[in-house]
């Protein structure tokens, strides 16, 4: 029994150091602020609790990201959950790499951080994780046609009217 | 509705690798934290279901226990009457009067010892002397009437009922006889008055 328990426990412990670089990407994009991704991440590894029937999953790898997805979309009710202030995203931005320009970063995370949360995870999962709209709106658990396509072009119109994707377009184009 | 323009979505699947590429190294902070919470939890999951079972044992042993307890009251009852009737003393053999040799028992009679005793009454059954003291009944009781003898048919009428004393407590003491009594007697604090 508690052999069992320790080779479950070192086998979460691989996982979780190969899933949670990956994790952390995602949540950082959902939040657009570190701490709150980090609690997200560590967070989202709570199956760890369900761990012991992992070898029923279809991909724990893909649970893990639902379980991301699904604990973003109702923090709001939880505890941990803080949105910062556009300002300190922003400074925290212009801390990190600054090779690809930070005025592109900061113009791309504000536009998103203004997003509905419903709209930037969509984009996080059809842009950064490349799902398909069936995949993620399986993943969301509704309708491919009227609410993935819906609200990946609803957040798209307002990325384009906040010309959050211009810097991006024209570094494309050197 | 419209589908999304992949002029856009280059830029965007760029914008967001870079944005998410942002920030710090995270460390080993998943690795070793991950499991400790987890087993926190399983091991608080395990205390609450072995106080949960324990709280439940104890009050449902408890439930039982009562239940069985007020099962057998009955049964006890019933069991506890035999084992009276075979403590209590057999009834005193009937005694035949000796009219040269009246039974008044001992001046210090011990407590629970039944000593044969001739109990006048020809002044119906109210007073009696017995251990050197006097002693009452409650109210007066008329004694029984005499009944012919079986063999001879000769019924004789005597002022005395053969029977047997019994000090029960150092205040009361109780009069058997074959087919009458018994009789409670209290002790006097005076002389018993004689017949009117």
């Amino acid at each position: 029994m508690e052999a069992g328990q320790s080779a479950n426990d070192a086998e979460f412990a691989q996982f979780a150091r190969i899933a949670y670089r990956s994790l952390l990407r995602t949540t950082r994009l959902l939040t657009g602020d570190p701490h709150a991704a980090e609690n997200l991440a560590q967070a989202a590894l709570r199956v760890y609790l369900h761990w012991e029937w992992a070898s029923t999953w279809e991909s724990p790898h893909a649970c893990t990201h639902k379980v991301v997805v699904n604990l973003y979309a109702t923090s709001r009710r939880r505890r941990w959950h803080t949105d910062v202030p556009y300002a300190a995203a922003q400074d925290r931005v212009k801390e990190g790499d600054m090779a690809h320009g930070a005025d592109d970063k900061v113009e791309l995370a504000y536009a998103l951080h203004r997003l509905p949360r419903s709209q930037r995870t969509v984009l996080v999962l059809r842009f950064y994780e490349d799902l398909s709209v069936e995949e993620a709106a399986k993943l969301l658990g509704c309708s491919p046609g009227t609410t993935v396509k819906s609200r990946t072009n609803r957040a798209l119109e307002r990325l384009r009217i906040a010309d959050a994707l211009t810097g991006y377009a024209e570094g494309s184009t050197q | 509705m419209s589908e999304t323009n992949p002029t856009e979505e280059d830029p965007l699947r760029r914008g967001m690798h870079n944005l998410a590429d942002t920030g710090e190294n995270p460390g080993t902070v998943a690795v070793g934290a991950v499991p400790a919470p987890g087993q926190r939890a399983r091991h608080l999951r395990r205390v609450a279901a072995a106080c949960g079972a324990t709280t439940l044992l104890i009050v449902g042993g408890s439930v039982i226990a009562w239940k069985v307890a007020d099962a057998e009251a009955p049964a006890r009852a019933s069991v506890a009457a035999p084992a009276r009737s075979t403590t209590t003393p057999p009834p005193p053999p009937a005694r035949t009067l000796d009219p040269e040799h009246y039974q008044l028992g001992p001046a210090h009679p011990r407590t629970g010892v039944r000593y044969p005793f001739d109990l006048t009454v020809h002044c119906g059954i109210h007073y009696a002397e017995f251990g050197s003291r006097s002693w009452k009944t409650d109210r007066e009781l008329k004694a029984p009437q005499p009944t012919p003898d079986p063999k001879t048919g000769v019924t004789t009428v005597t002022p005395i009922l053969p029977g047997y004393m019994t000090l029960v407590t150092a205040g009361t003491a109780r009069f058997q006889m074959p087919g009458f009594g018994p009789v409670t007697f209290h002790v006097m604090d005076r002389t018993a008055p004689l017949c009117s």
